[in-house]
């Protein structure tokens, strides 16, 4: 029953779905262990950085600049959105409630949630946006029958070069480390002579880039409807519990396991397509409940 | 206890006599208000009490509603009573069950598993649509209660309409029960557990147990709200189950000051009539005024809305719960 070319679609419509994954909660588990915070608002991000980049490129095609410069577009309102975010969100309002209770902590970025939703829609509109251009340029590759949209391809592979960046930077640079070690161990970087403050920011930037980024790549491929978002935040707090809490080698792992769970499960039980991340989070919280969570808080 | 009695009695006497002037649309508000705060009061005993925080609680609530409107629809059952029964037997059965996973899990893991079961529901409502009708939701008929009494309507003295009857009728039951619960040797295991875990098992209290309890009494007021939720609204859609709706019954109860549920009862009314105000004034932008409140409370009032009122009005006297 299963062709070659199927297997071939199985398997890049896995690679696609994990660095869409990937990139969500690498970010949202980058702000976890470096800021303790498990943001709910991250999510949103993911929507800012598409709705931007729907108005970067429609002004670019507005200018009447050829369709090509879309991608440039796109890149440049993922970052933006990303930066813009980061230097605003984390000072205003993160800083003041990481000595608060987990609770209120939750909360305030559920508040955070709904008033940036909000403002999405102050600015964007409440109606549903298209920017189809950069799919529909790219046209189909034709795999054994099966066209397949070529602006997927496009996606994963530069999903797949901002991850491998994220992590080079990480692990090579000497920002990357201080990072790594601010999320390690928060009380010996800061008498080491880490400015914590300032690395909670860049930690929180970088998160919500690579979030934003995210979100810009996927805009093409959607209908972009407020609210949108929420479903994300979810799937990636599946990811990041499955990955370990903080963890960002393990966040991308989980979101290759998420995947293919789910395009599997797409061909053999199509009901089951979503619930079959979240019953894989159950049951990883129920095997590993500890475990899972060595590294993290 | 007879004070409590007193208490519950004047409350009921209040809500009656709201029934008797308001218009139906402020008796459907308020109706819904108090199923809001029977689903916090559940959140109070696991949250205040517990310590455990549940982003799961809209997943019972639509258990709920939906095993009302799926018996409804495909056994035919037509009395409110059997119903109402066999919503929170079923909530309260499923709410143990998950409750057995959850209460050996902690702080984030357990909010986690929470997120993660209400997920499953609310993607299985969605996508089992031939059977639960998807995203358009399911009709509740409005059936009659021991035969006489239809649960919708305006049959009663007055301009008091049924739903609203049963309701407060049911609430009333709910917080006498519940105050009797915070009082009992349960909730003082709870709050020894919450605060020092490793004694509390050395004085023979097992916090698997305590929380296993806890939990499933929540899941059964989360039910009892779910299924009256389906006699109100006629219509019940998956968007309930969502966890963007859990979050506000967490938002209600931390407004309340999570320990009081008197403080949840005034928290729930205040925010629906709010929420409900502000969709009317400003349409899309509702849920910015919600957060905007929310952010400046979290930053400026930290103990909610009972405290406030408690330390202004009232002293530290009568505050003593907490």
């Amino acid at each position: 029953m299963l062709e070659i070319t199927s297997l071939i679609v199985i398997f890049l419509n896995t690679l696609i779905y994990t660095v869409i994954l990937a990139l969500i909660s690498v970010g949202l588990n980058m702000v976890l262990g470096v800021l303790k915070i498990l943001n709910l608002s991250h999510g949103v991000l993911l929507a800012i950085g598409a709705y931007l980049s729907v108005t970067f490129v429609r002004s670019f095609l507005s200018f009447g600049l050829p369709i090509y410069t879309t991608y440039i577009a796109l890149g440049l309102a993922g970052i933006i959105a990303g930066i813009f975010m980061g230097f605003t969100v984390e000072p205003i309002i993160l800083r003041r409630i990481y000595e608060r209770v987990e609770i209120q902590q939750l909360l305030a970025t559920f508040a955070l949630m709904l008033i940036l939703e909000d403002v999405i829609k102050l600015i964007w509109g409440p109606q549903s946006l298209v920017i189809a251009e950069p799919y529909l340029y790219l046209g189909n590759l034709n795999i054994g029958g099966i066209s397949y949209p070529l602006y997927y391809v496009f996606l994963m592979v530069v999903g797949y070069f901002i991850l491998l960046i994220t992590y080079i930077f990480l692990n090579t640079t000497k920002i990357g480390r201080i990072i790594r070690s601010t999320a390690f161990d928060r009380e010996i970087s800061l008498a080491l002579g880490v400015d914590v403050k300032r690395v909670y920011t860049y930690a929180f930037t970088i998160g919500a880039t690579l979030t934003t980024l995210g979100g810009s790549l996927i805009a093409p491929t959607l209908s972009l409807q407020p609210g949108f978002s929420s479903e994300y935040i979810v799937l990636s707090f599946a990811v990041v519990v499955v990955g370990g809490l903080g963890d960002i080698k393990g966040a991308f792992i989980a979101s290759l396991v998420m995947a293919l769970a789910r395009t599997i499960t797409v061909m053999v039980f199509p009901e089951l397509e979503l619930a079959i991340i979240f019953i894989i989070m159950l049951l990883v919280l129920q095997l590993r409940p500890e475990g899972l969570f060595k590294g993290g808080r | 206890m007879v004070k409590t009695a007193y208490k519950c009695l004047i409350i009921y006497a209040c809500l009656l006599l709201f029934g008797f002037f308001a218009t139906r649309h402020l008796q459907y508000l308020l109706s819904l208000s108090l199923l809001y705060s029977l689903v916090a009061i559940g959140l109070v005993i696991l949250i205040g009490y517990g310590g455990l925080v549940s982003f799961g609680q809209g997943a019972f609530y639509a258990i709920g509603a939906y095993s009302v409107g799926l018996l409804l629809k495909y056994y035919g059952f037509q009395n409110a009573e059997i119903l109402l029964v066999l919503g929170v037997l079923i909530t309260t059965l499923i709410s143990f069950l998950i409750g057995l996973l959850a209460a050996r899990t902690r702080k984030l893991a357990f909010a986690m598993i929470t997120v993660a079961f209400s997920m499953i529901i609310y993607t299985l409502l969605v996508k089992f649509y031939h059977i639960t009708g998807g995203t358009d939701g399911l009709r509740i008929p409005a059936v009659k209660l021991f035969g006489i009494l239809p649960v919708r309507g305006r049959d009663l003295f007055m301009s008091m309409s049924n739903e609203y009857f049963i309701i407060i009728t049911i609430f009333t039951i709910i917080l006498y029960i519940t105050e009797h619960v915070i009082n009992s040797p349960l909730s003082y295991a709870l709050r020894a557990v919450k605060d020092a875990e490793l004694k509390a098992v050395s004085l023979g209290i097992s916090p698997t147990r305590v929380y296993i309890l806890a939990f499933t009494y929540a899941g059964f007021l989360a039910g009892i709200a779910g299924t009256l939720y389906a006699f109100l609204n006629a219509h019940i859609d998956p968007l309930i189950a969502f966890w963007t709706t859990s979050g506000e019954f967490v938002f209600i109860t931390i407004l309340g000051g999570i320990t009081s549920i008197y403080g949840v009862f005034l928290a729930s009314i205040l925010y629906l009539f709010l929420k409900t105000y502000l969709i009317v004034y400003t349409a899309y932008y509702w849920q910015f005024v919600i957060g905007f409140v929310i952010l400046l409370l979290i930053l400026l009032a930290p103990k909610g809305l009972s405290g406030i009122i408690f330390k202004v009005y009232i002293g530290r006297k009568v505050f003593r719960k907490s």
